[in-house]
């Protein structure tokens, strides 16, 4: 019996996956590893925008203001945005790769595999693995219960074979009780208008 | 468990105890997507009016209804007291009679949400969506509402930006008040 759930499962469609697996190097393959791997969450931003002097405040979700700290006036209005958590090292434009360490990204793996294992009470001797390896001269690699994805770049294989394990998203979009204050904005319409907005590739 | 909702399980009660920063959707008879309602203090509302601008204390209540030009219209904003009830003081003040959507988790109010979007939409009428519905061939309600999702954002990118800007005013720094 598999204990990996499969794609329908968590219910993301086969055409985000296929277009994962695609998918040119981009800032997008960072913002999906830091956002599911590294769990770099979204979290509403306030910004408070005085209507008669013009200044503007940060907040986070639960801040009120009622009063311009400057001018005193209660003409205020709110604006609310998702953004992510902590930072993201973004791409340079020398070697158009990620900044991030392959090394730092297995470690990660390996720690969200033992989270979902416990998360899903499954056994957690179960084995974990990376396969990875070359077939007729482009590499290729797969995480346990990810799909295999083949790419000419060996270091964008092993970002893509991350990504595209149903599992993974199975934790980082799921909603139980104890991560309801937690886990926040971790919808798909957020990721879909991330591929939307650079215009998506079928 | 939601306490709240528990609650009003356990005492047949059939009021709604409105909650800063929150939303709740309402349905009608035939489990169509109807009304969102907003609850916030001031200055989060979404419109203001010489109240908000005098700061004055209190529950903002704003209900938005489904439009064919927008995705949405604000109905009424109404000044409520934390312990008024919302069905009484608000919603039963329509002439049809909606019920409050009750979720289970994320999924459900996405799902929700983008029924609400387009099934008023004049988009639902065009061939590219014809042509989407068509190429699902998913069963479960989720999947087919992010297929319909991906789908739209790739072929008409404009009409997804509609949905997710509806989406970011409703969801952003807000809580579900109704969960199962």
């Amino acid at each position: 019996m598999d204990i990996y759930p499969t794609w329908e499962e968590v219910g993301v469609p086969s055409l985000i996956v296929n277009s994962i697996k695609d998918a040119s190097p981009c800032p997008l393959l960072d913002n999906l590893i830091y956002q599911l791997v590294f769990k770099n969450s979204r979290k509403p931003q306030l910004t408070f925008t005085c209507d008669n002097c013009g200044d503007q405040f940060r907040g986070k979700q639960h801040d009120n203001i009622a009063e311009c700290v400057s001018c005193g006036s209660s003409l205020i209005h709110c604006n609310a945005n998702l953004k992510f958590g902590k930072e993201i090292p973004q791409w340079t434009n020398h070697a158009k790769h990620s900044m991030m360490k392959i090394s730092d990204l297995l470690s990660q793996m390996n720690s969200n595999h033992l989270l979902w294992m416990l998360a899903r009470k499954k056994r957690i001797n179960h084995p974990y693995s990376v396969n990875c390896g070359w077939k007729n001269d482009i590499p290729y690699c797969q995480f346990s219960g990810g799909d295999k994805v083949e790419d000419n770049s060996p270091r964008l294989c092993v970002i893509k074979a991350a990504i595209v394990c149903p599992w993974l998203w199975d934790i980082a979009t799921d909603w139980r009780e104890e991560y309801r204050d937690k886990i926040f904005g971790d919808h798909l319409s957020p990721i879909i208008a991330q591929f939307a907005s650079v215009g998506w590739r079928e | 468990m939601n306490l709240l909702t528990e609650y009003y399980r356990r005492h047949g009660v059939n009021y709604l105890l409105p909650t800063n920063e929150s939303y709740v959707f309402f349905e009608d008879c035939h489990e169509t997507p109807m009304l969102v309602c907003l609850m916030s203090t001031h200055p989060r509302n979404y419109n203001t009016c010489y109240r908000c601008q005098h700061g004055s204390s209190g529950i903002i209540v704003e209900v938005f209804s489904p439009n064919r030009e927008t995705p949405l219209l604000l109905t009424s904003h109404i000044h409520i007291k934390p312990d008024d009830d919302l069905l009484t003081k608000v919603i039963n003040n329509f002439d049809c009679s909606f019920s409050p959507f009750y979720a289970k988790n994320y999924r459900d109010i996405e799902v929700w949400l983008w029924r609400f979007f387009i099934s008023h939409n004049r988009y639902k009428s065009s061939r590219s969506w014809i042509a989407i519905s068509e190429s699902i061939k998913s069963k479960d309600e989720y999947l087919i509402a992010t297929e319909q999702m991906a789908s739209c954002a790739l072929k008409n990118p404009k009409v997804y930006h509609s949905y997710y800007t509806m989406y970011q005013s409703v969801v952003s720094g807000r809580n579900y008040l109704l969960y199962e």
